[in-house]
């Protein structure tokens, strides 16, 4: 007899949907969160706790990773990678350790991928030095879940048409848009003289109350911080209340797994994890699932070796932790200045929900026929202390204090409003970002941590560069003055998938089509971790939409 | 004041560069981070342990926890750092003052939070041994005697060396906390520091029982 039918390790967007799915199936399911378990009346619109302080993520003296990051070239024409661990660098990796995971604190700007997607390869043809493979399903398969998602987890937005809309089996979506702000007009005009379509963002965000989740407050504080009212739909708020309240779902915060204990026949038969008392536990079910976010699902995999696992369950061919994506892109500014825009932009709380898609794929006279991407318009990040202390540095970097940096933080916050955008397009799949253990850092638990190559393929650069030019025209023709921008080869550590590809062939890939390991019939992974590429949307409604199809997938199997 | 009286004196540059030398690469890593010049940090270094030996830990110890900014500030060092803060947010006609916002009260919370970094709570009190140690080579004071025009030329020289500004640009960050931040934390009376900035605040605000030190 087992503990539970199924042992989902991790509680971010994918692992709430299976843990749903099932405990509404009637199976038995237990949830191992490393992190502790917040609740709405916990979470407060507190800079110095969302973002100025560890609190929801570990302190990275416990519990920290080490970046190899591009530094130049030797003689001999070859990358060069400096190391650095982020105990010492303080680039922070973790994205939320708690109940719901990161999805706690997404800004929950969700898009669907686009069929083309699915088949980039196919469509656009190889690129050199980049690992693009066509997925092994198609956009048909996973457009149900998409539209279960609407629902089970609550997307607000209005569908509008526009060249590269992707098919929907709904009409439109269950929820009506959230309210929004007054520059929100401005952007649509100006799109419509440029003749482009200027798309309502859909929001993970109630507009309207749902069950014991109240509609969205318009704190005017939202992306980076947890949601007091239960409107943003975390997999906590929107997914895992519910799985509990089958009676059937049991959900251990402050439960570290560090390992996958597998049989002579390579069969998963256990998780051993340490408890919130340091004490070692073990617990066995018939299904293993593992969630914990890319970076931690390639590492937990690695972490397991067994009899007939010697380098880590699932990684017979050495896939796991490979072709990592983070999102590429840039972002920028447009100040309005209020005595030119009027007092009306000084609103807070509505949010701007608009976002162009005209050029996610490009037919450009020197580009050819290419990728393209995403960009959304936002206001700029309300957090007021980060912006207020680079302030105190002059252009010359120089620091500057007294009478001029007063005059500098009443001139920067109170003349204009700033409307930021971001650009997302594909992290091309590469040889050169990638997860693997570290052979000296170790965790508080005296576990080898990840390592991560964070390398990026120019191409990335090309299209952030295209798209962020768009942006900064749409800016300008808007009349927006002290247009910038400016794109990275940098990751953002909270946008991340890949790292156990599914595909058919378990000799370049780590999953089959269904997300279950090749070789290891009894363990999934239903995190960003199955994506061979990235799309150029944020991946969380494509995540949810995932974990929903694996969890009828894993509901057949038992 | 530390300085024997014997010894001879030292020119303000060597006891810049004898700061400088006091700081380790991997402090230097930390403190630029803490700052956040570095584009990508966004979260604070912390650590659990706790002071071992401070130059002024003692006088730190010896602050009672409730006591009013008035009476912190007649106390060592926070005499000092008050007088700092007053240089480098003063009271010009235009918005609150370091004083206003309880940048020392503040300052003493931070110092005090339980996952403040060692090494930072080091690095930010043992400043003012430096500060008053140059002081005392330029105008043969303390810095808290010293007339506004000195003090902002003390305050000059210190910046012009790479760890007293990185001990500047530190208290600067704590006192951009203590201007913007949520009242529970003692700094930005009554949204002092908001109303200013015309800053709004999001809600529900934290309530002093809910500040981020009790969910650690």
């Amino acid at each position: 007899m087992k503990d539970y039918d199924v042992c989902v390790i991790g509680s971010g967007a994918g692992g709430g949907p299976v843990a749903l799915e099932l405990a509404r199936a009637g199976f038995n399911v237990v949830v191992l969160e490393k992190g502790p378990w917040f609740r709405e009346e916990d979470f407060y619109k507190d800079e110095l706790a969302c973002c100025r302080r560890s609190v929801y993520t570990p302190n990275l003296k416990d519990e920290q990773h080490v970046i190899e990051n591009y530094d130049g070239k030797n003689a001999k024409g070859q990358y060069k990678w400096a190391t650095e661990a982020t105990g010492e660098s303080g680039w922070d990796f973790w994205n939320g350790n708690c109940v719901g995971g990161s999805s706690n604190f997404m800004s929950g700007f969700f898009y669907r991928l686009k069929p083309k997607d699915f088949s980039l390869l196919s469509e656009f043809g190889p690129i050199k030095g980049a690992n693009v493979v066509d997925w092994p399903i198609r956009y048909d398969e996973l457009e149900p879940y998409y539209t279960k998602v609407e629902r089970q987890v609550g997307v607000s937005g209005a569908v509008i048409e526009h060249p590269f809309a992707e098919p929907r089996s709904s009409k439109d979506f269950p929820y009506p848009p959230t309210h929004e702000h007054p520059i929100s007009k401005l952007v649509d005009k100006t799109c419509r003289e440029m003749h482009l379509h200027s798309l309502r963002t859909p929001r993970a965000i109630l507009s309207q109350p749902e069950a014991n989740r109240r509609g969205c407050e318009y704190s005017g504080f939202c992306g980076s911080y947890g949601c007091s009212s239960g409107a943003k739909g975390s997999s906590r708020a929107a997914l895992l209340d519910k799985a509990v309240a089958t009676g059937r779902c049991h959900i251990k915060p402050h439960a570290k797994v560090n390992r996958l204990i597998s049989d002579q026949k390579g069969k998963v038969i256990a998780a051993e994890y340490v408890d919130a008392n340091n004490q070692q536990q073990k617990i066995d079910a018939k299904i293993f699932v593992v969630a914990c976010q890319a970076i931690e699902t390639a590492r937990l995999l690695l972490l397991s070796t067994g009899p007939r696992h010697p380098n880590g369950l699932a990684n017979r061919y050495q896939q796991v932790g490979r072709n990592l994506l983070f999102s590429a892109g840039g972002s920028g500014y447009g100040d309005f200045p209020f005595d030119k825009f009027g007092s009306e932009l000084k609103a807070r709380g509505p949010f701007v929900n608009r976002g162009l898609q005209d050029w996610y794929f490009i037919n450009d006279k020197n580009l050819g026929k290419a990728k393209g991407g995403t960009i959304d318009f936002l206001l700029r990040h309300p957090n007021a202390i980060g912006r207020a202390n680079n302030l105190k540095w002059d252009d010359k970097d120089k620091l500057i204090w007294g009478s001029d940096l007063k005059q500098k933080l009443r001139n920067e916050f109170t003349l204009a409003q700033s409307l930021r955008f971001e650009v997302f397009n594909d992290w091309l799949p590469t040889d050169d970002c990638f997860v693997s253990l570290d052979k000296t850092v170790k965790d508080k638990w005296h576990i080898p941590v990840s390592k991560i190559r964070i390398g990026y393929h120019d191409h990335d650069l090309v299209i952030g560069e295209y798209l962020t030019d768009k942006a900064k025209a749409v800016l300008r023709q808007m009349g927006a003055e002290n247009v910038r921008g400016s794109v990275s080869g940098s990751p953002p550590p909270n946008l991340v998938a890949g790292g156990c590809r599914f595909g058919k062939d378990p000799k370049t890939s780590v999953l089959d089509k269904d997300c279950r390991a090749h070789g290891v019939d009894n363990l999934f992974v239903t995190d960003g971790s199955f994506m061979p590429t990235g799309g150029s949307v944020p991946y969380t409604w494509t995540i949810y939409a995932n974990a929903f199809r694996v969890a009828d997938v894993i509901r057949r199997q038992l | 004041m530390n300085r024997e009286p014997d010894r001879p004196r030292e020119h303000p540059d060597n006891i810049l560069t004898k700061w400088e030398a006091s700081i380790t690469p991997e402090l230097a890593g930390k403190l630029a981070t803490l700052d956040e010049r570095r584009s990508f940090l966004a979260n604070m270094l912390k650590s659990t342990a706790m002071v071992g030996t401070l130059p002024f830990w003692g006088a730190l110890q010896g602050c009672d926890r409730q006591s009013d900014n008035q009476e912190l500030l007649q106390l060592h060092p926070w005499r000092t750092f008050a007088a700092v803060q007053q240089q480098l947010f003063p009271d010009d006609g235009n918005g609150p003052s370091a004083r206003e916002i309880n940048a020392t009260l503040y300052l003493k919370f931070v110092l005090e939070a339980p996952d403040t970094d060692k090494d930072d709570k080091t690095f930010v009190l043992s400043g003012i041994k430096w500060l008053n140690g140059l002081s005392d080579e330029q105008f043969g004071k303390p810095f808290i005697v010293l007339t506004p025009i000195e003090q902002h030329q003390v305050l000059k020289k210190i910046a012009g060396s790479r760890a007293g500004e990185r001990w500047l640009s530190h208290l600067l960050l704590y006192i951009m906390e203590a201007l913007l931040t949520d009242p529970a934390y003692g700094g930005n009376p009554d949204g002092i520091g908001w109303q200013w900035l015309e800053h709004q605040p999001g809600f529900p605000r934290p309530s002093k029982d809910k500040r981020y030190t009790e969910l650690l």
